[in-house]
């Protein structure tokens, strides 16, 4: 292969990306169970990909977490003392008001963490589900974000009646699928405590520029999924969307910074 | 010199999950601006109403930028036996590919009609594309054309389900893949260090306009596969695949 298509690639992205700054918003550090057939990179990488790519921050969950609250949230708080740009998610579980309640008190005051994450794998992880409005109530003493991922119409709405019970936090929905991506918009236009996180892998063309018609600049957020997903794929969506320089901006860096520098 | 890109799959019609603009032009300018050179094109309409109705509007769109796009047949084995005479029709006429899509017609691998499609294409010497997204689909898909020759084009494979990929493509060397969702670091290392002679069968494959085509791409050039397997992958592979005649020797 020669060179070319490599550059012209490069430079396609680059006019529109190299100048702007970027705060990730979610990155994954461990395994995933769900994909054992690729091995998720070293977290040297991170601070690899954060340099090349001039991301200021990146804020990683713990797959582990999900399974292992304590140990799993351990482990990243470790892990995160590698890099002054990392940050985390606090993984914290609907099926366990008690421990999550507790895990939060010891973390949610410290700046190296973002705020608190809610994996809703199945409808069963709804933060609808018996513990969760419990978890959400002490959750807003901190005040910090909470980031809701969204797997089915379901999850989907016990999120956003999350965010309508619970108005003084913001939720950042991260939908799985493409069906629950394009559901999203509708269902957060008017409750506007609710942001959206889309990911690459489910995002359909023009998502980035629907989620601005629909929400408005100040509601759409950006990730690469680092850990997951390459994140020149995440590059690629915001450099294919049909958005301007400043709506761009909002998206990949200035929306992200307002949230984390509220939270702290 | 640029490599000229030659996309697996790209989508003109109707989306009815959400507004987007799919028409012809939309796919041509998305071509233009990324450095497609060519693509293989679907009518939506095949998928989600007529396939009949789709090989003849994908047809026409290839006859009429016939630089650009390669027609690419849906085929429909609900539309048993219908569908086995439509196969012969779109072969004459040049269609360089079938399509299948289970999981949006709603019907399982394991299905008699569909078996004997497959065998009815294996016979035209045409390769198969089928999307496998689910665990045990790739599995069931090769118990299905255990005696077939005609390279076959596994979709939709993601990280979740590549070891299943990696599994079937290693016993058996007509099954290729698509790149599309493989977009894990490392997953398409894996495909060619895992595989026989894996960098030869991996295709590139965007679904633009639908998806974002960068987004397909970029995962491919960042990879760690030699310049020469990005070539492959980015449209050596296809060109080969679609010329390839079909032995019974493989």
């Amino acid at each position: 292969m020669s060179g070319s298509a490599d550059s012209s690639f490069i430079i396609h992205t680059s006019s529109v990306l190299l100048t702007m700054p970027l705060i990730d918003l979610q990155c994954h550090f461990g395994v995933r169970p769900g994909a054992l057939a690729v091995r998720p990179p070293e977290l040297a990488a991170a601070s690899t990909y954060a340099d090349e790519s001039g991301v200021e921050t990146l804020c990683f969950a713990s797959d582990e977490a999900t399974t292992d609250l304590d140990g799993g949230n351990i482990r990243l708080a470790n892990a995160l003392g590698g890099d002054a740009r990392f940050r985390g998610w606090l993984t914290l579980s609907v099926h366990q008001p008690d421990a999550s309640q507790t895990i939060a008190r010891g973390c949610l005051t410290r700046s190296r963490w973002v705020g608190a994450r809610f994996d809703q794998a199945n409808d069963n992880d709804a933060v609808s589900a018996a513990g969760g409005p419990t978890v959400l109530n002490a959750l807003r003493r901190y005040g910090r974000p909470v980031l809701l991922t969204v797997n089915s119409p379901v999850t989907l709405h016990a999120a956003i009646q999350a965010a309508r019970e619970f108005t003084t936090l913001r939720f950042l929905l991260a939908p799985q699928n493409e069906e629950t991506s394009s559901d999203a918009l509708p269902a957060m236009k008017e409750t506007i405590n609710t942001l959206l996180l889309p990911s690459a892998a489910y995002s359909e063309r023009d998502l980035l520029a629907q989620a601005i018609a629909t929400l408005g600049e100040r509601r759409v957020l950006w990730c690469s999924n680092w850990g997951r997903l390459h994140p020149t794929a995440a590059l690629g969506m915001l450099a294919d969307s049909a958005v301007n320089k400043l709506q761009r901006d909002r998206i990949a860096h200035r929306n992200a910074r307002d949230l984390l520098t509220d939270s702290d | 010199m640029a490599i000229p890109i030659f996309d697996a799959c790209t989508l003109f019609g109707p989306w009815p999950q959400h507004e987007v603009d799919l028409s012809v032009e939309s796919l041509l300018a998305n071509m233009a601006q990324s450095g497609i050179t060519r693509s293989l094109a679907t009518a939506t309409i095949g998928i989600f109403h007529d396939y009949r109705q789709g090989n003849i509007e994908t047809l026409q769109a290839a006859k009429a930028n016939p630089q650009q796009l390669f027609p690419v047949a849906t085929l429909d084995p609900r539309a048993y036996p219908e569908c086995l005479d439509e196969a012969e029709a779109r072969a004459g006429e040049g269609f360089r590919l079938f399509r299948f899509f289970p999981e949006r017609q709603c019907w399982p691998i394991r299905f008699a009609p569909f078996r004997e499609l497959l065998q009815k294409c294996d016979s035209l010497g045409i390769p198969v594309a089928v999307t496998v997204g689910d665990a045990g689909d790739i599995s069931a898909l090769a118990g299905e054309v255990t005696f077939t020759q005609a390279p076959l084009l596994l979709a939709g494979v993601t990280p979740s389900n590549l070891g299943e990929a990696l599994a079937v493509m290693k016993s058996d060397t007509k099954f290729y893949l698509e790149t599309t969702a493989l977009l894990s670091p490392g997953a398409l290392e894996a495909v060619r260090d895992i595989v026989p002679s894996g960098a030869e069968r991996l295709v590139f494959a965007s679904y633009s306009p639908l998806r974002y085509l960068s987004t397909a791409l970029g995962p491919v050039l960042a990879s760690g596969l030699s310049e020469d397997d990005k070539a492959l992958v980015l449209g050596g592979n296809l060109r080969r695949l679609l010329t390839k005649p079909v032995t019974n020797d493989e």
